[in-house]
């Protein structure tokens, strides 16, 4: 089973929400890795003057933020329900 | 950061002499080390306006218009390199600074009052108060290291501006305004913050009402983050370059919320403070690296702001206790 399987067969399933958790951490990991932290200088207005340059570090700084809003919030309620869904499921099983 | 703004390199170094001079009162031993610093960016940006003129710490419209008091000079390097020159002088009085900021005073007090508001241009026709209040405060703190006395034209400073500078709608300071005092700007936070930390240092009490609105109007939480709009609901305006991009529907900026943790600071609110922290320690991606920190998300300035924030306190106590 490859993981758009999963995530494609079972999308309420505990093994689907932590593809999509774990998933959601890589992201974060790969921005991170490709040093785009430094990128959010946007948000301040904090731009290179180069224009193409420019539109990378949008590109950039928005993708780096938003993997981390989603790998600080949504990844760790995806966990939590997974592991709630799965005990449930073994209790009531 | 010069070729994106000129104003951020100036405003960095008056930011950051401030807060090494908290830092200096705080620790006495270690003041050598930090006014070697101070006298370095101090000399190094007098030795600039010198060579270059004022426009080289202005944004480029500065040369696109014709300042209405002339000779032309600029509120804003005038209140801040008078304010980096007593923030000096106030950690260890040395008498080549002395008479450089008793001159740059006098210039301050000539040119605020000559114009109907008091309050002297910053760009061509465009007079701020985040400016004026630091040249306020930097003559107030002048008057302590030199024994002069201006508390009546700051009075009057003071009464001119709740006179015609506040906002029918909000009762908070309007940010900018012309020579004779038609309205620009209403209240920003990005100038707003700044004003009020100015402001106790010659009327506390007003400081104190200019706070407590600020703080209805601008302030907002989020399950414990705090953040600050740049422009109240009553008043919306656009983003420019000091606030920086503006949230959507929160309305909330770099600008306002980074001079945020300054008024927060400065005005002794725990809970606010604590809320932007959290923010920040969150949101505003901090990098850490042998033992320095700093964050991705802002810049020269907003670093600058913000170490001055957290080690707000020795300078204006000392000079809140002079007579």
């Amino acid at each position: 089973m490859n993981v758009r399987s999963i995530l494609l067969a079972a999308f309420f399933a505990p093994i689907a929400w932590v593809t999509w958790s774990v998933l959601l951490l890589a992201l974060f990991a790969a921005c991170h890795l490709l040093g785009w932290r430094e990128d959010t200088a946007v948000f301040s207005g904090t731009l290179v003057d180069d224009s193409n340059a420019m539109s990378m570090q949008v590109v950039h700084g928005l993708l780096y933020a938003t993997s981390f809003l989603a790998a600080s919030i949504l990844s760790p309620i995806l966990l939590i329900a997974a592991a709630i869904q799965a005990l449930l499921a073994k209790r009531f099983s | 950061m010069r070729c994106r703004n000129a104003e951020w390199d100036f405003m960095g170094r008056t930011f950051l002499v401030l807060g090494l001079a908290n830092m200096a009162l705080r620790e006495p031993a270690a003041e050598r080390r930090y006014l070697e610093v101070i006298d370095a960016i101090i000399d190094e940006t007098l030795r600039l306006e010198a060579e270059h003129g004022m426009h080289f710490f202005l944004m480029d419209y500065a040369l696109g218009g014709r300042f209405v008091a002339q000779p032309a000079r600029s509120t804003f390097l005038d209140g801040e390199i008078a304010m980096m020159l007593a923030a000096r002088q106030f950690v260890r009085p040395d008498a080549r600074f002395a008479q450089c900021l008793a001159t740059r005073v006098d210039i301050l007090l000539d040119y605020m009052s000559r114009s109907p508001l008091l309050c002297g241009e910053s760009y061509p026709n465009e007079c701020w108060l985040f400016c004026n209040s630091a040249a306020i405060a930097a003559i107030r703190l002048s008057d302590c290291l030199d024994g002069r006395d201006h508390s009546e034209f700051i009075q009057r400073w003071l009464a001119t501006a709740r006179e015609s500078l506040i906002d029918a709608d909000s009762g908070l300071l309007t940010s900018s305004f012309t020579y004779n005092g038609d309205p620009i700007d209403g209240p920003e936070g990005s100038s707003l913050w700044m004003t009020t930390h100015c402001l106790q240092l010659v009327d506390p009490k007003f400081a104190e009402q200019q706070y407590a609105l600020a703080r209805r109007h601008l302030a907002r939480h989020v399950f414990g983050f705090g953040y600050a709009r740049e422009w109240p609901e009553s008043s919306a305006g656009q983003a420019d370059v000091d606030s920086g991009p503006i949230v959507p529907l929160l309305g909330a900026s770099a600008g306002s919320s980074g001079l945020a943790v300054l008024g927060a600071a400065s005005s002794g609110d725990a809970i606010f403070l604590g809320q932007l922290l959290a923010s920040l320690e969150y949101a505003a991606f901090p990098i850490r690296k042998d033992g320095e920190l700093r964050f991705a998300a802002s810049n020269q300035v907003g670093d600058a702001v913000l170490l001055y924030a957290m080690v707000q306190g020795p300078l204006w106590q000392k000079a809140g206790k002079q007579p």
